[in-house]
């Protein structure tokens, strides 16, 4: 086993259909038009010499290292630039060649340190690799001359380091800012000899517009943009293909390692969710897994007001199975339940669904994406049919207009937003709905056509103003509706958005939006081409959460924006595996699938299988848990990898409900702020540490391979295992590729899929069976999943969360780039440096008014509570409205929000809450509870060690 | 059960009524009962229906009668009878992967 090489073309593939013939050095070779001759080449073959040239990037001609000779044509032109014709004869290699690129060789060693034995590239650098290549044996020039020996480093970003007496000035690295990122962020400063790579106006690194996604140090040749771990640790050894565990883009990574040691996670080429690409969080931000605050023991305690005990595995486990047990003799069969986690795999998802299922026998499990996508499973499910997004991420490739709506992809999913940002340079139009100016409305070559900065809570009434202009300005796509939608369903909703109070202009005063911009959208929607919606949380964390998911569905059905690449409802998931948690049967009223655990049939399957009657009654999502806990009725709770304490709403509310429960069990690789209130802690693996698969947005199930043994000593699936044996519930798994077997025997959408399977392909889009053997990377091409789209009236109800005297400003929450979610793996790696609080934006007029300046500290209160943090001020927010985040706990942005949600599935209005800001001059009297309760809860008694 | 609970209970099974009652046609009361039935556990529906019970305080009166149709008939009864009138159950139905 070594480390895995991609090959490198040299330029990217053509996409031409029309094919040419040509001939290089004597051999025939058939390639499509637009091919270059150096990638031709490699098709025989043939690698070209090249070090300005790779097949993530344009191509440049920078180097004049791939010049070859052509039959008929005068020079020696650069392969890389020169494209095929048919009847071309092309020479790579004769002795004319050989002494140029000679030369060539020559002038850059005459500049470069030769250190190549001490080097952290060597046996990795392209420099090297093309020295030996043209036989390079000496330098006519001498080393003398002016070089760059001594240009001074730039260590000023954790991750990499840069530098500049190594760097041949090929412009990879700017390309691949430029073309693959998209962030603009690096140039070639100076003329001639003065050429040096600087990232934004010569600044440092880390103080410069670089987001540290690492295309630069992928792209870059030598050492001069390299990894500190590298440098650190030397070249790895060997590499194993996984997934990413960071966002539900799903990017797929090559873990290159020495041993069990990472040395770094470099995005596979192949990766079909991201093509190559990386952000910060997944490319550098996994030294969360040997950080000195992983617990690596179980532990226990009869009181949250004792110290933790250390203890074995045996005890732990044989504790909380007789607590749960003595709980559901006391209390009866529902009054434990469990939490499953959209960061754990699929097979760790279904098992804890199935031991509640099983060994608890009711149906109380649910998951984290009752807190964010929930409604995007109802209203996408009553809609198509489907609980899913319609398209592949590579669909992106054929939008000409794309509209987002409550997503910041730059941030919660950079991958894909490259790729959009990719597209939009190309010349596709953009349409942005959000109340903040993300950073989409405008960065480097990229402006909105339209942003329409909406109030926070009126997404209904902005999509059904923007129906009312599709419908009466006659944009409707009455084809594809009479052809694939339910008519008289249609005509119920055109009838009902064709009514004057839903135009932009008498909308307008609510919304907030200029009528005129929101005519404007609508009608690039509907007549701009392929047109596409992605959206995220901004749509699903509201009390009309569901009912928006809907209308965006309405929207794309009436312009017939379904069933193609290029086009679809594209909801962009938060967690890494949420798709997969849902399909996995963590909802509390369905088995995996999405079957309804009253479907006797669905549920007659599952008994079979797993030899108990199953409860045929929906149990209790997560808020009714902690509701029926501060009632008294539930006693005990089983969480693997959620946070709920940081991550839900009204966070004394959440706290009250584990305060109230007798027996809470903890799986985490931390102790996370739930842990504060838990009686038993089971230390986590990591993704590094274990087999199985995740499923991201794109319904797209990806391997996760093991590249080193659980620190704590088990994979998360053999914990939930362990535990369901102690519970009475036998449990025999020996591979986590059976439980995905079981998964495919009693899910039918996942009947083709296995892990061997998964080996062959790379990876499977559900559905995946009988019908489509490779996977579905496109929805309902040919009709709907539930036969005739359905049309659903969605009326506007505003929320009840209403700003006034005493709450005047309206807080939204969301998430920054360099952190994940409630932080528990960012902030334990240096991604803390672009992010290390939670700060609350604010609108100059709104600061003013209070006399806030930037940087104070402010009390942000609402009816539920309050906290403090430093003000930001920025026009990113509109007045009226202010932003903050969740990453970390000392802030505990969730004090604040309200138990309001989704009239459909629960999921709760984190971007409505009335709130006021004002000075402060210190934490909260709950921070400072709270802070002192945290640090004494986690105090822990470790074990003797053996004798 | 509290005080606050029925509160909150009232509060979320009218936020369903508000959205079925302006759907087309008038089988917001079924609509409503199905969802209940497919979302809600057995505690919280016999706990709204206590409420009813007890005067129903603060229930719309589609929120009321749906309630009144959970005490009266069985969910397969409601969903049955949903079908019947040409509505799907979108909680009960099955994913497009029912097989």
């Amino acid at each position: 086993m070594g480390v895995i090489h991609e090959i490198d073309h040299g330029t990217p593939a053509s996409r031409d259909e029309r094919r040419v013939t040509l001939t290089i050095d004597g051999q025939q070779v058939s390639v499509p038009a637009g091919t270059s001759i150096m990638r031709a080449a490699t098709a025989l073959g043939t690698t070209v010499p090249r070090l300005c040239a790779t097949d993530s990037l344009q191509a440049f001609g920078s180097c004049r290292l791939c010049l070859v000779e052509i039959e008929g044509r005068a020079g020696t032109p650069a392969s890389c630039t020169t494209p095929v014709a048919e009847g071309m004869v092309v020479v790579t290699q004769n002795p004319r060649l050989a002494k140029l690129r000679k030369g060539v060789m020559e002038l850059y060693i005459s500049d470069h340190p030769l250190d190549c034995l001490t080097c952290a590239a060597n046996g990795d650098c392209e420099l090297q690799d093309m020295a030996g290549a043209v036989g390079l044996r000496e330098v006519r020039y001498g080393y003398d001359g002016d070089n760059h020996l001594c240009d001074v480093k730039d260590e000023s970003n954790p991750y990499f380091t840069y530098d500049p007496s190594k760097c041949i000035a090929c412009s990879r690295c700017v390309r691949a800012c430029d073309e693959v990122q998209g962030t603009f962020a690096l140039t070639i400063a100076g003329r001639g000899f003065e050429s040096r790579v600087a990232a934004s106006q010569a600044e440092p690194f880390l103080g410069s517009e670089c987001v540290s996604c690492g295309a630069c140090v992928q792209a870059c040749p030598t050492a001069t943009l390299i990894e500190k771990k590298v440098i650190e640790v030397g070249q790895p050894e060997h590499s194993e293909i996984t997934t990413c565990a960071y966002c539900g883009v799903g990017c797929t990574f090559k873990a290159e390692m020495r041993g069990e040691e990472v040395v770094r996670m470099v995005p596979f080429k192949d990766g079909k969710a991201n093509r190559g690409h990386s952000c910060v969080k997944g490319r550098f931000a996994w030294g969360y897994a040997t950080h000195r605050e992983r617990i690596l023991n179980p532990m226990i305690r009869s009181s949250t007001a004792e110290p933790w005990r250390e203890v074995s595995w045996e005890e732990a486990i044989g504790y909380a199975a007789s607590e749960f047990k003595r709980i559901q003799q006391k209390y009866g069969r529902h009054s434990v339940g469990g939490i499953t986690s959209s960061r754990c795999t699929n097979e760790e998802t279904f098992l804890v669904q199935k031991l509640v299922r099983t060994a608890f026998a009711n149906n109380n499990v649910d998951t984290c994406a009752r807190v964010c996508h929930s409604p995007t499973g109802y209203g996408l499910k009553t809609a198509f049919g489907t609980s899913a997004g319609t398209q592949d991420f590579d669909s992106v490739e054929h939008v000409d207009v794309a509209l987002i709506i409550g997503a910041n992809p730059t941030d919660g999913h950079p991958v894909f937003a490259s790729r959009l940002k990719q597209r939009l340079r190309e010349g596709a139009k953009l349409i942005v709905v959000d109340p903040r100016r993300i950073d989409m409305v405008r960065t480097p070559h990229i402006e909105a056509d339209f942003h329409l900065p909406l109030r926070p809570g009126t997404n209904v009434a902005v999509l059904s103003a923007m129906a009312h202009v599709v419908v009466t300005e006659g944009l409707v796509n009455e084809a594809f509706v009479r052809e694939r939608c339910d008519w008289s369903e249609f005509q119920d909703w055109a009838a009902f958005v064709s009514d004057p109070r839903h135009s932009p202009e008498t909308l307008e005063p609510l919304t907030g939006v200029p009528a005129a911009d929101l005519r404007g959208a609508a009608r690039l929607y509907a007549t701009g081409g392929n047109a596409a919606i992605y959206y995220g949380l901004g749509v699903t964390e509201h009390s009309q959460g569901s009912t928006t998911v809907m209308a965006i569905a309405n929207l794309a059905m009436a312009t017939g924006n379904l069933g193609r690449p290029g086009v679809g409802v594209n909801p962009l998931r938060g967690q890494n595996n949420v798709q997969g948690a849902c399909d996995m049967g963590s909802f509390p009223h369905e088995l995996s699938g999405y079957r309804h655990v009253a479907d006797d049939a669905a549920r007659e399957m599952f008994e079979a299988v797993w030899g108990v009657d199953i409860d045929h009654e929906p149990g209790l999502r997560i808020p009714n848990m902690l509701d029926a806990a501060v009632e008294g009725a539930f006693k005990g709770i089983y969480i693997q990898g959620e946070d709920i304490l940081q991550s839900d709403p009204n966070t004394k509310h959440v706290a009250a409900g584990l305060a109230a429960m007798e027996c809470v069990v903890v799986q985490d690789l931390f102790l996370n702020e739930t842990a504060v209130h838990a009686h038993v802690f089971l230390p986590g693996s990591t993704f590094l540490e274990k087999n199985g698969t995740f499923t991201n947005a794109e319904r797209r199930i990806q391997r996760v391979r093991k590249v080193m043994a659980p620190r704590n000593g088990y994979e998360d699936w053999e914990i939930t295992q362990l535990l369901s044996n102690a519970l009475g519930y036998p449990s025999t798994y020996t591979h986590p590729s059976q439980i995905m077997d079981e998964i495919a025997a009693l899910t039918p959408t996942f009947a083709g899929v296995s892990f061997t399977a998964l080996d062959e392909h790379g990876s499977i889009q559900w559905p995946c069976n009988a019908i489509s053997p490779a996977g579905t990377p496109v929805m309902h091409m040919d009709g709907f999943a539930r036969g005739r789209g359905k049309f659903v009236v969605t009326e506007y109800v505003p929320t009840d969360e209403k700003t006034g005297p005493r709450f005047p400003l309206l807080l939204t929450t969301g998430r920054i780039l360099s952190q994940y979610n409630v932080g528990a793996q960012t902030r334990r790696t240096d991604n803390v440096l672009w992010h290390e609080e939670d700060l609350l934006e604010i609108h100059p007029h709104d600061a003013e008014h209070r006399g806030i300046r930037d940087g104070d500290w402010v009390k942000l209160h609402s009816r539920a509570g309050a906290t403090t943090l430093r003000a930001q001020i920025t026009d990113r927010v509109a007045p009226g409205v202010v932003y903050t985040t969740f990453h970390h706990p000392a802030t505990q942005a969730n004090v604040v929000t309200t138990e309001f949600s989704d009239w459909a599935t629960n999921c709760p209005e984190y971007k409505v809450t009335a709130v006021e800001v004002s000075i402060s001059n210190g934490p909260t009297e709950w921070q400072e509870r709270y802070e002192a309760a945290a640090a004494r809860s986690r105090l822990v008694v470790r074990a003797e060690p053996a004798e | 059960m509290s005080a606050a609970n029925a509160e909150r209970l009232v509060y979320m099974a009218n936020q369903i009524a508000y959205f079925f009652v302006s759907q087309p046609g008038d089988k917001a009361a079924l609509q409503i009962a199905d969802h209940l039935n497919a979302f809600w556990d057995p505690a919280m529906r016999r706990a709204i229906g206590a409420h009813l019970e007890a005067g129903g305080e603060g229930l719309l009166p589609s929120t009321a009668q749906a309630v009144r149709l959970l005490q009266q008939a069985t969910p397969k009864t409601v969903e049955r009878a949903l079908h019947a009138a040409g509505e799907p159950s979108p909680g009960h139905d099955p994913g497009d992967d029912a097989g």
